[in-house]
């Protein structure tokens, strides 16, 4: 490690490493990625969803309109898990209690989100608010009652202001040790939403709806599809900066999801956004840089330690894991293979950005976000058009073709260093 | 038997490589426990593990998880490169053993 520092080291990686590593991005990142689990439920409920419609007859039934119903309230309960996760992940960093920090974010989000109770006639009592403020769209909330709620705990534990009860069942303890760092909470977002009248979820989206216009458009999107392999191709793991931009992503996703459930066709005519998280993740094709077809390249090269990584590398690369790749080829600071590492995600989006103007393919719109699904398969259950499954197959077919050339050339280095 | 703990970012591709990393040392007849999680789990597995291991996708925060260790006495090894890349099983095996014959005075 005595050897200089290369100016990429000091001007690039170095600042993004004290980035990612900074507490409030690991909370973000750790959180988003603990939502995730309520994600995968609605996931799994999606494929069912997708294969009964299939099946001619069933698809307009009581039993497929009651399953596409659950659905949609599985999907629709996420913000509040997002808060809850954001804040144990925020308290793990903290080494605080989770549990108790997670229950203070979801009573923050409650508060911000300014339910109404409303009385019938009858005299019974209604929790009234907005659906969508439960769900995705209310992700920026989320994050923002996760921090509070776990920075202010921090805040308090760490100065010692809790009350002491010293020889208590531990549980009673933790009750304690966290009163008043609870009632700090609750009272700041109270005070905030009541008495300053501040509606967090309006302020939120006036204010981020020119940025998330910007990240959504054609040329916002494709600076983010760049910068992914950029920073692994550093031996930057993509997730740990870019987590926070997905948040603006999952918005537009949201956005898309409720024109649906509006019974809109997914077309841009209808308002759509084609650059949504939902795109971003059929757009995954095995991993950051998307190197499945690099590894069915591999898998199909002459060379037999090209073939034998390809063989150890295809069960993660089908569930979009490319460490064995990045780390084993290695791509990672690797001039041969930054050109093609760089260029085949900017080709795959830019592809798949035109098919979907020009309404091709149905506008991805759903909130079955999971990372870890085969892309052929993700690519339906994200569009629920089959065609996108055709689509991304050729992109993987295309990807392979990129990569074989630079992979010639890397076995002729190879030969020259071992000879 | 000696409890070993490997972290990378999300504890996907460690997972991976942590079956190649048993079946290398059940080979050799040694019983070792060995898991994978992801870096932001190591507090709470901490206190049953003897060695942790860190992928290469986690240097970003290598700080942090010294920090977290050192406070157990333990020094985290930071896995190479290439071996993990390749989930090379045997190699990581032989790696893990001289790191801990020289590397607790480290």
């Amino acid at each position: 490690m005595l050897e200089k520092k290369q100016w990429y080291e000091k001007y690039f990686i170095d600042p993004l490493n004290k980035y990612a590593a900074n507490r409030i991005i690991k909370s973000i990142t750790g959180g988003i990625n603990g939502g995730v689990n309520v994600l995968l439920i609605g996931s799994f409920l999606s494929i069912i969803s997708i294969v009964i419609s299939s099946i001619p007859g069933l698809s307009q039934t009581s039993f497929a309109l009651k399953l596409a119903d659950l659905k949609e309230l599985v999907f629709g309960i996420v913000g509040m898990f997002f808060a809850y996760s954001i804040a144990s992940s925020n308290a793990k960093y903290n080494k605080i209690d989770k549990q108790s920090v997670g229950f203070f974010a979801v009573i923050a989000y409650f508060i911000f989100m300014r339910p109404k109770f409303v009385v019938d006639a009858a005299g019974t009592t209604y929790f009234s608010v907005e659906f969508s403020r439960f769900g995705a769209n209310g992700i920026f909330v989320a994050i923002v009652s996760g921090l509070w709620a776990g920075e202010v705990s921090n805040f308090f534990k760490k100065r010692g202001w809790v009350i002491n009860a010293e020889g208590l069942p531990d549980i009673i303890k933790t009750w304690f040790d966290y009163l008043i760092a609870g009632t700090a909470v609750t009272l700041s977002a109270w005070a905030f939403t009541s008495l300053l009248n501040i509606d967090l979820h309006t302020l939120f989206s006036s204010l981020l709806t020119p940025v998330v216009h910007v990240f959504t458009s054609f040329g916002g999107s494709l600076l983010i599809n760049a910068i992914g392999p950029l920073l692994f191709y550093f031996g930057i793991h993509p997730l740990s900066v870019l987590t926070p931009v997905f948040a603006m992503y999952m918005t537009a996703t949201a956005h898309n999801v409720e024109l649906l459930a509006h019974g809109l066709a997914p077309t841009i005519a209808n308002g759509f956004v084609i650059n949504n998280l939902a795109t971003s993740f059929m757009l995954d094709l095995g991993g950051a840089g998307s190197t499945l077809g690099l590894n069915f390249a591999l898998l199909f090269s002459k060379h037999k330690y090209q073939r034998k990584l390809g063989q150890l590398a295809i069960f993660p690369s089908l569930l979009n894991i490319n460490e064995p790749l990045i780390f084993g080829l290695p791509i990672m600071l690797n001039p041969t293979f930054f050109l093609p590492f760089f260029i085949v995600p900017i080709i795959n989006y830019v592809i798949t950005y035109f098919v979907l103007f020009l309404g091709l393919i149905k506008i991805p719109s759903s909130m079955a976000l999971s990372m870890h699904i085969p892309a052929f398969i993700n690519a339906l259950i994200l569009s629920e058009d089959p065609k996108a499954v055709i689509l991304v197959t050729l992109l993987v077919i295309l990807d392979g073709l990129i990569w074989v050339p630079f992979l010639k050339l890397h076995a002729r280095q190879v030969e020259v260093q071992e000879s | 038997m000696m409890n070993i703990l490997l972290v990378c970012q999300g504890g996907m591709s460690s997972s991976f490589v942590v079956k190649k990393i048993e079946e290398a040392f059940k080979i050799k007849g040694e019983c070792v426990h060995i898991i994978s999680k992801a870096s932001m789990e190591i507090v709470d597995y901490i206190d049953e593990t003897d060695i942790v291991l860190v992928a290469p996708n986690v240097l970003y925060e290598i700080e942090d998880i010294r920090e977290t260790c050192m406070q157990r006495g333990i020094t985290p090894v930071i896995l190479p490169m290439e071996l993990y890349g390749r989930m090379d099983g045997d190699a990581l095996r032989i790696f893990i053993i001289h790191s801990q014959d020289g590397g607790n005075d480290a």
